[in-house]
């Protein structure tokens, strides 16, 4: 919401549906931020984006929120979009005007009295979807400050004169056009156009005579002519013909032309862009809750640093695996009192990597202001996520393995600030193991001090029982080491005997046979 | 135009599949030989009889419809052969002449779709002759609805009003239309219209009167125009197009449904024949309301078995009626799994509307049938043998609901025998509990025993029959788990020297206890 100076007066006026106060000085990041490619989040917003490419999306993924009050002013319009009937008539809307947007593009250079028609059409559409997003939003009472400065905004536009006398002509000329009917005699080479005179339906009479033959409703694929869109040179020959015999409704369509060329109201068009990064995001997660996976809206502090979030799961990996038809574990983090750092340990290929991502995703998808994986979850407001994962040899560099990995650290913990998160994915590992612990330790304890938060990987398990750290562990199947269970807890396991493990691996216990015969 | 052979009120769906446990049932139960002996070496045959085979059918009056038409059948063979021939033969026809279906332009469906329906205009005459000489014969109202179809629906009058509309459906003057203008003023709802006697007052006024015309005249060598003019054309006439193509579809289609029903009967036919010639009893089974788990027969043996050697084979006696429990122990090689096996078989006849194996048989009818039969060879590699059954047992959790029957054949007995007890009595207790019907063939005494304690009185106890002297009869008759499978008959027979002589084995040296 912008403050405008209209007719003398301040006054408050919808301007946009991302950004109730201008964010960071407006300015808006092109390039990804640098731990995307750690956290996946390349792929994630790639997914995301992909489905809505014309509308250049990507820079607003790229520019986490500072200012908290654009953080729910988007979180308030995601709680709208929960009620179906808001987010169907916002997706009926921008199915519309694309449906406009697709009508009159290239509309210059089509035949005489096409291109003029297809401007009416388009004008119908804008009309309509400008007439219904107003109904059907004042019928639902949308409760964020953007829906209702929004409906507020739509109901003076669709009474001012502009626009009434747009819908007005619109709907008198298309009456006109509805009424033209005409006769051909379609032979080869030559076409005979003259008024329709009245003649009968043959095809509905040899559809009653073959009723017996035809009527099973067989749900036979039926033969179409193929629709080319557009016109070709003899159909807009036809249609000169046509005109010729009904003149003045086709010289009013050439002076509706003339008068209503540019239509569109620019703040309603800049709506239905912006609205995209709403309905994009949530029809990514849908394919996802359609697997039972859950999302919600989590609480974003500036204060509170006990971050947590419950049956939360790593956004990318789970969209490849439900694409694949394979399950999806989900795991918890949280942190209490004056805990800051959680440390993963246990056997490798066990999901911590996985964890670690998820957890600077949640994040980062949080201040966004975008529902985040999970039933329910804490963030905060993070100033920058900064992140440390392995890396494979870089052989442009002659420093060590071991110095290019202190190095790095260094430097984010330089450009760290309390309010910053670190990501480590296991370091240290090309020193000796006493060394890596006391390094380890030193690390441990200069984050602590900074007072950011951290999750940090890692195979040295006596970084876990450290102080202001709470400690994680990825789990195996215990008769089958061989087998991840991919969650991270920290619970030992039990044991079972063979059979009976077994059995229950493949749900044919008593128990589980009950459950799964329905009755 | 519905066929009413297979259901009392409906078409057999033509793209019936087989159900997930397909492959499981035929093996298990052997049903290729019967299948085999159906089809006599017709492979359109075989596919339709496995389908409707193994596609066991619920409802009672489905079985009683079935039944009736193939008593029919066996009485009117010739003439149902017959009515089978000219399906096969028209449908023949038409394939071997037309390619329409794949098709796009209408022109040439509509010219297509034409032709066919006068092959089969022609193929019903056929069956009228038919109809007309032998309908008062047939008593199965499966019959009965086909004769009067083709009888009432199909009459001289109506198929020559076809045959002469047929004629009209080309346009030498041009294709008359209307048509309106739809979005960017493209042409939209091209309507065919009916064309002018030449003299008739109407058309005169229209030429005449108040219609100003104008013609367009295509280019020389304007190809793309042309094009143009041949889609109007197109449009104009796609209603029709879509019309006479469904009808020439529904007709094939009735076509391909008749040959497809009357398939099965035929199958039935084929083995019917065979099987009586050889002198093994048959029977139409007796079909039983409700769900009191009734299950009764007398000499029923496995027709599969028969099919494959020259003598008649041995048949059983079972006294099954509210049971819901059936355990069938006793010695290896006594003919467990062929009484097992025959039962499986005579269900699926049963419940697809055909004979049974048997001098009688009732049952109430089942809402699935699954088998799990001990494998003999590991099929795949890449699980443990337990692993595999307890996999295959998953999947029929899957699938099975409460009012199946479930055959188990030494299943678990991979495992040591007090585990595979455990893992048995788990599943049998959940399958009965929710009402589903177990056999189950077993030589782990601990499971059978287990029963036998209980003194259920739904359960009820068979055992592989021995004579005294050890030989088999392969005979299953009533009596309580023993403890032992007379493996050492088998040793006894094979090695012929008594087990004891060479391992002085402490299970096996066992004496039966009752």
């Amino acid at each position: 919401m912008i403050t405008r100076n209209i007719a003398g007066v301040n006054k408050l006026v919808f301007e946009s549906i991302l950004y109730r106060e201008i964010e960071n000085k407006g300015l808006i990041r092109e390039e990804q931020p640098d731990f995307f490619l750690d956290l996946n989040l390349n792929q994630v917003i790639k997914a995301i984006t992909e489905q809505k490419k014309d509308y250049h999306l990507d820079s607003i993924f790229y520019t986490p929120l500072k200012n908290i009050h654009n953080v729910t002013y988007r979180q308030k319009v995601f709680l709208d979009l929960q009620n179906e009937r808001i987010l169907q008539s916002i997706r009926t809307f921008s199915d519309k005007m694309e449906k406009m947007y697709r009508y009159l593009s290239g509309i210059e250079r089509l035949y005489r009295y096409q291109k003029e028609r297809w401007l009416m059409d388009s004008a119908e559409i804008y009309c309509e979807a400008v007439q219904t997003l107003f109904h059907d939003l004042t019928s639902e009472s949308p409760e964020s400050e953007a829906f209702k400065e929004l409906i507020d905004y739509v109901g003076k536009y669709i009474t001012s004169d502009e626009f009434e006398n747009l819908r007005k002509e619109t709907s008198g000329m298309r009456k006109k056009l509805d009424a033209v009917r005409f006769t051909m005699i379609i032979k080869t080479g030559k076409i005979v156009v003259k008024e329709y005179g009245g003649e009968e339906d043959y095809s509905a009479e040899i559809k009653d005579a073959f009723s017996k033959f035809s009527e099973s409703g067989s749900g036979m694929k039926k033969v179409r002519t193929p629709q080319f869109p557009g016109m070709n040179h003899v159909e807009a020959a036809i249609l000169d013909l046509v005109a010729r015999i009904y003149p003045e409704t086709f010289q009013d369509l050439l002076d509706y032309y003339e008068k209503n060329i540019d239509f569109i109201d620019p703040t309603i068009g800049k709506f239905q862009k912006e609205v995209q990064f709403y309905l994009t995001y949530i029809d990514y997660i849908a394919k996802l809750k359609d697997f039972g996976l859950q999302f919600c809206i989590p609480e974003i502090s500036e204060v509170n640093r006990n971050v947590s979030c419950y049956d939360g799961f790593d956004i990318g990996l789970a969209d490849k695996l439900t694409r694949e038809g394979k399950a999806v574990v989900t795991n918890d983090f949280f942190l209490e009192g004056d805990q800051r750092i959680i440390v993963v340990t246990g056997p490798n290929h066990g999901g911590k990597t996985t964890f670690a991502r998820m957890f600077g995703q949640t994040h980062y998808l949080g201040i966004l202001g975008l529902p985040v994986p999970g039933t329910r979850s804490s963030l905060f407001l993070f100033d920058n996520i900064f992140t440390h994962f392995e890396r494979s040899e870089n052989l442009d560099n002659n420093r060590g393995k071991l110095e290019d990995d202190l190095v790095r650290i260094k430097t984010i913990m330089d450009r760290s600030t309390s309010r910053s998160i670190i990501i480590i994915n296991e370091m240290l590992s090309s020193t000796t193991l006493k060394d890596a612990v006391t390094i380890g330790k030193k690390i441990v304890s200069e984050i602590l001090g900074i007072g950011c938060l951290c999750l940090y990987v890692t195979f040295l398990d006596e970084l876990a029982s450290l102080d202001g750290t709470v400690s994680m562990v990825s789990t195996i199947v215990p008769d089958n080491p061989e087998e991840r269970t991919y969650k991270i807890v920290k619970e030992p396991a039990d044991g079972l005997a063979y059979a009976m493990a077994l059995a229950r691996k493949y749900r044919v216990t008593y128990d589980e046979i009950i459950r799964r015969i329905s009755s | 135009m519905k066929v009413f052979l297979m259901y009392p009120d409906r078409n057999m769906n033509p793209d019936l599949k087989l159900p997930w446990n397909a492959d499981m049932l035929i093996d298990d139960l052997e049903l290729n030989r019967i299948t085999d002996k159906m089809a006599n070496g017709d492979k359109f045959l075989r596919e339709t009889v496995k389908k409707v085979l193994i596609n066991s059918e619920t409802d009672i009056n489905t079985i009683y419809h079935r039944q009736a038409v193939l008593k029919d059948c066996i009485r009117n063979r010739e003439d149902a052969r017959k009515i089978y021939e000219i399906l096969v033969r028209s449908i023949e026809e038409e394939k071997r002449q037309y390619f329409w279906f794949s098709q796009t332009n209408p022109e040439l469906i509509l010219h297509e779709s034409i032709k066919v329906m006068q092959i089969f205009i022609n193929s019903f005459g056929e069956l009228r002759k038919i109809s007309d000489r032998t309908s008062s014969q047939f008593d199965s109202e499966g019959f009965k609805s086909l004769f009067s179809l083709i009888k009432n629906e199909l009459d001289d009058a109506y198929l020559s009003q076809i045959k002469e509309l047929l004629k009209t459906l080309t346009f030498p003057k041009g294709v008359p239309v209307s048509v309106e203008l739809g979005r960017g003023n493209e042409g939209v709802n091209y309507t065919l219209l009916k064309i002018m006697e030449k003299n008739s007052k109407f058309s005169r006024i229209i030429s005449n009167g108040r219609s100003k015309h104008y013609t367009f005249t295509l280019g020389d060598r304007d190809e793309t125009g042309a094009q143009a003019i041949s889609e109007m054309r197109n449009r104009g006439i796609i209603n029709i197009t879509n019309v006479m193509k469904e009808s020439a579809e529904n007709v094939l289609d009735f076509f391909y449904l008749l040959r497809n029903e009357l398939a099965f009967y035929i199958g039935c036919l084929n083995l019917y024949d065979y099987i009586t010639l050889k002198g093994e009893p048959v029977c139409f089974p007796l079909p039983m309301d409700g769900n009191e788990n009734i299950l009764s027969f007398m000499g029923l043996y496995d027709i599969s078995l028969s099919l494959g050697i020259s003598e008649r084979v041995v048949g059983n006696d079972m006294n099954g009626d509210r049971k819901d429990l059936i355990i069938i122990t006793g010695t290896n090689r006594g003919g467990k799994s062929t009484f097992l096996r025959s039962i499986g078989q005579a269900f699926l006849m049963f419940q697809c509307g055909m004979f049974v194996p048997a001098n009688s048989f009732r049952s109430d009818l089942k809402n699935g049938l699954f088998t799990h039969f001990k494998k003999e060879e590991d099929r795949s590699m890449t699980m443990g043998k337990l692993d595999e059954e307890l996999n295959r047992m998953s999947s029929i959790i899957d699938h099975i609901k409460p009012g199946s029957l479930a055959l188990f054949n030494e299943s678990f007995s991979t495992t040591n025998t007090r585990e595979g007890s455990q893992l048995s009595r788990n599943i049998v207790d959940a399958l009965i509990e929710k009402k589903i019907k177990v056999l189950f063939v077993s030589h782990l005494y601990e499971f059978s025993i287990s029963y036998y304690e209980r003194m259920r009185k739904e359960t009820l106890f068979l055992r592989a029959e021995r004579k005294t002297d050890g030989t088999h009869t392969y005979r299953i008759t009533e009596g309580n788990p023993i403890e032992t499978s007379h493996s050492e008959d088998l040793f006894h027979k094979i090695f012929d020297v008594s087990i004891m002589d060479g391992i002085s084995g402490e299970e096996s040296g066992k004496p039966e206890t009752q």
